[in-house]
């Protein structure tokens, strides 16, 4: 049982109850043994009486009574589990970085965000967890064990970063209650997030320990930035704080050392160019300990037919994008104007675009595809003028993928064939067909993901499956370089605040207990 | 003849007869006895000489001084006198309160100092005491009145057994005073238990012009008593009633409380010259009262 909610009101009613108690017991009537004496002569000299415990006479022992009410109100209080209010007024929030769904990293991380919330006055101090939502562990005010209780629950993980956190707390910030934030965890925090913050939010990161083994922070996968279809970018991240030393990092594809160099971008960073996206298995290797693996992307050409009738300029575009293999049958695309086509194209009576896909929501499989096909580049105005027909933009649900378009697009009626969204059309389209979807990179399931990018998608819990069929959480690392801020660190408690108002009460009360131990064995106390 | 409290036993007495009180010069105005007086007179031993005044008889002039100074001068011998011996037995209620009562030993204290007194020509005065002093028996001489002194002692001794008076020996020392006795040495033997408390009674003993002896009646249990726990202690002469928790250290401050007590009557006795003895109930009233007199030990 705990008082720790009990009002400031029903603490002091209970020190009054005590007071009132003890008086009483004082008061109370002893039963004497009568024993008849030669002379009470030296009795009187050398007791006080105990007659303040008897009703009807006059009460005798106000400074024990007294004493046995301080004694008694301090043990109340420490019951009672008082705080002392924060003279600054500022809100502190302990914000756990729940991106990792390791129980093991979870449960430390939980340690240390209790551990500082311990720390911090209980009326003002909240731990709450990021996950794929803010969770409130701890209000204000809450004994800290409930936040133990409710970390138990199952939050999930989310590879969204901490910036909306951080951002949609500083709301609350004011002039008079400004707000510290105390992150746990690795998470990257931009420093210009940081300068665009209020002045009345203060950002802290809560010290760690620094892992004895070194562990995988981010492993990853992206483009490969010569622009290789066949070919990925490979980002391994540590999570250690030293430098890593290059020469103790293995890293195999199918168990076969890979050829390329690591390149180093940080002390922990680590780029490895124009890996052969041949699905294979990944391993990296600290000194010949396994740390993590992942499974590289396939990356087969995507075979494209063309009908005869299929205009120059499409056949041009296709046949540039290193992607794609022009081929006579059983292409992954074919290109034309039938309707058996996937890249069909159709007259101006017909929809300008008209899309098919197999998401059984279309308002949900439209805003998907004005991303993936890039369809927010296309200058639809301009279109609408040059034909004098408005721009239609349909997406239908069906139980393939298809795309009707404009075969007039591809030619000189239009300047879209000029334009610079026409070939990133035409190659997201072509790869949306064939259902190769843009690598997305990852990293392997219970390691930190970073939470450095600001383009991560908050509406969308993202996930895919590796090729052996496990589920990964992925993030899209799209870019590639952030300045991560120097979060300083949050400020240790003093000697003082190291020790709460209930520790010093503790301490008060085993004083006085001492004290009076002490006056009744020298017969001071009744 | 009336002796319940048997104060005539012969051996008790035979052994008494072997004490002798040693006295300081006593008062002037005495009769004849043992002790060297303060008076001067026709003693056998020279003490002094004074100028010749008319009326002196001529026998004790000095003629050898006259011879060789020409000056007539009288020789003095020292005189010897009694010494009035005034016991205060406490008859009081707390004294008759055990089993063998406190006030059998003090009666045979006192007849003890009677016997030593009256053998050695002193006036005895017995003058038992409780809430007052009780003055029938006056001082008296001879050894044939120590008979007579212990049938009072016994018959007053029954009749405040039956009373059950309490204790007053201020107000005792007080009429004691009244009655404007020669100097001479009084002998307390009591309990010392007086509820008006031990400043009531030392204002009153400071105030006496007798020699003190106080005999304190006594046993190991006052000092330290056998009771514990939560206890209501009833004053068996007054009544009064106290509610006391009694723990060890309730028992060291009565103990402090107690020897506090008897030391003031101590340090009273000795700044008068007098004496005090914490007599035993329980042991051989003799023996410690030899022990009293052992080698000259005490002079009254």
């Amino acid at each position: 049982m705990t008082f720790g909610l009990l009002s400031t009101t029903g603490v002091f009613a209970g020190v009054l109850a005590l007071a009132a108690g003890l008086w009483l017991a004082q008061r109370l009537r002893v039963q004497h043994q009568e024993v008849e004496v030669l002379s009470t002569l030296f009795w009187r000299a050398a007791i006080e009486e105990t007659r303040a415990r008897v009703l009807t006479r006059r009460f005798r022992h106000w400074p024990a009574w007294l004493l046995l009410v301080v004694i008694a109100s301090v043990l109340w209080m420490l019951v009672a589990r008082p705080e002392s209010v924060p003279l600054d007024g500022t809100q502190h929030v302990v914000l756990v970085d729940w991106s990792v769904e390791d129980p093991e990293v979870r449960a430390q991380d939980l340690d240390i965000a209790v551990q500082r919330a311990t720390t911090l006055p209980s009326s003002a101090r909240e731990i709450m967890a990021v996950g794929d939502h803010l969770e409130t562990l701890l209000t204000a005010g809450e004994p800290i064990e409930h936040a133990s209780l409710r970390a138990a629950g199952n939050i999930s993980s989310s590879p969204q970063g901490l910036h909306w956190a951080i951002e949609s707390l500083s709301s609350r910030a004011t002039k008079e209650q400004p707000l510290a934030v105390h992150i746990v965890g690795h998470a990257v925090i931009e420093q210009e997030y940081l300068d665009a913050l209020s002045s009345k939010v203060s950002v802290f990161r809560i010290e760690r320990e620094i892992p004895s083994r070194i562990r995988l922070r981010t492993l990853g996968v992206s483009d490969s930035s010569d622009g290789q279809w066949q070919t990925v970018d490979v980002a391994v991240v540590f999570d250690a704080i030293n430098r890593i030393e290059p020469s103790t990092i293995l890293v195999t594809i199918d168990d076969e050392p890979v050829t390329q160099a690591l390149q180093q971008t940080d002390t922990v960073r680590f780029l490895l160019p124009d890996v052969v996206a041949s699905g294979g298995t990944l391993k990296v290797k600290i000194d010949g300990d396994e740390i993590g693996s992942m499974t590289l992307p396939v990356r087969t050409p995507i075979l494209v037919s063309f009908a005869a009738d299929v205009p120059q300029t499409l056949r041009d575009l296709v046949m540039l994008d290193g992607a794609c293999r022009i081929v006579e049958s059983d292409a992954d695309v074919h290109v034309g104007v039938t309707g058996d086509a996937e890249l069909q194209l159709s007259a101006q009576d017909q929809p300008a675009f008209l899309i098919e896909s197999n998401h059984k929501d279309p308002n949900n499989a439209l805003l998907e595809l004005i991303d993936e096909l890039a369809l927010k580049q296309i200058d639809a105005t301009s279109i609408a003028a040059q034909s004098g027909q408005l721009v239609d933009l349909t997406v239908i649900s069906s139980d393939q993928r298809r795309i009707a378009v404009w075969e007039s697009l591809f030619t000189n009626s239009f300047d879209f064939q000029e334009s610079r969204s026409c070939p990133i059309f035409v190659a997201r389209a072509v790869r949306w067909l064939a259902d190769r979807p843009p690598v997305i990179p990852w990293a392997e399931q219970g390691q930190r993901l970073p939470a450095a990018a600001p383009e991560f998608d908050r509406s969308t819990r993202t996930s895919a499956l590796t090729s052996d069929g496990r589920e990964i959480l992925v993030t899209r690392l799209t870019r590639p370089v952030v300045r991560a801020a120097m979060i300083p660190l949050t400020p240790a408690p003093g000697i003082f605040r190291k020790f709460s108002l209930y520790t010093w009460l503790g301490l008060a009360a085993t004083a006085l207990l001492v004290v009076e131990w002490g006056l009744f064995q020298r017969g001071r106390m009744p | 003849m009336n002796d319940h409290f048997n104060l005539l036993d012969p051996h008790f007495l035979q052994q008494a007869r072997a004490l002798r009180i040693v006295a300081r010069r006593v008062a002037p105005a005495g009769r004849w006895a043992e002790h060297r007086s303060r008076d001067r007179g026709q003693g056998l031993e020279f003490r002094d000489y004074r100028p010749y005044s008319a009326g002196d008889d001529l026998k004790s002039i000095d003629w050898n001084v006259y011879r060789r100074l020409g000056r007539l001068v009288v020789r003095l011998f020292e005189e010897m006198e009694d010494l009035p011996i005034y016991l205060m037995p406490d008859l009081s209620r707390s004294m008759w309160q055990e089993d063998v009562p406190r006030a059998i030993t003090a009666m045979k204290v006192a007849i003890a100092f009677a016997s030593i007194g009256l053998d050695q020509h002193d006036r005895v005065g017995l003058f038992p005491f409780g809430e007052d002093l009780n003055t029938t028996v006056r001082p008296t001489s001879g050894r044939g009145r120590l008979s007579l002194i212990a049938e009072a002692m016994s018959r007053l001794g029954e009749t405040a057994r039956k009373q059950q008076v309490g204790t007053d020996l201020a107000a005792s020392m007080s009429k004691l005073r009244g009655l404007g006795l020669r100097e001479g040495l009084l002998v307390v033997i009591s309990d010392f238990f007086d509820s008006h408390g031990i400043e009531a009674m030392m204002a009153e003993l400071k105030q006496t012009r007798h020699r003190p002896l106080l005999v304190g009646i006594c046993r190991t249990e006052d000092r330290e008593p056998a009771l514990r726990g939560d206890v209501r202690v009833r004053d068996c002469e007054t009544g009064d009633a106290r509610d006391v928790s009694i723990d060890s250290s309730v028992l060291k401050n009565y103990a402090d409380a107690y020897d506090q007590h008897f030391d003031q009557l101590r340090e009273f006795s000795k700044s008068r010259h007098g004496g005090f003895m914490a007599m035993q109930h329980d042991g051989d009233v003799m023996k410690q009262l030899a022990a009293l007199f052992e080698g000259g030990r005490y002079v009254a």
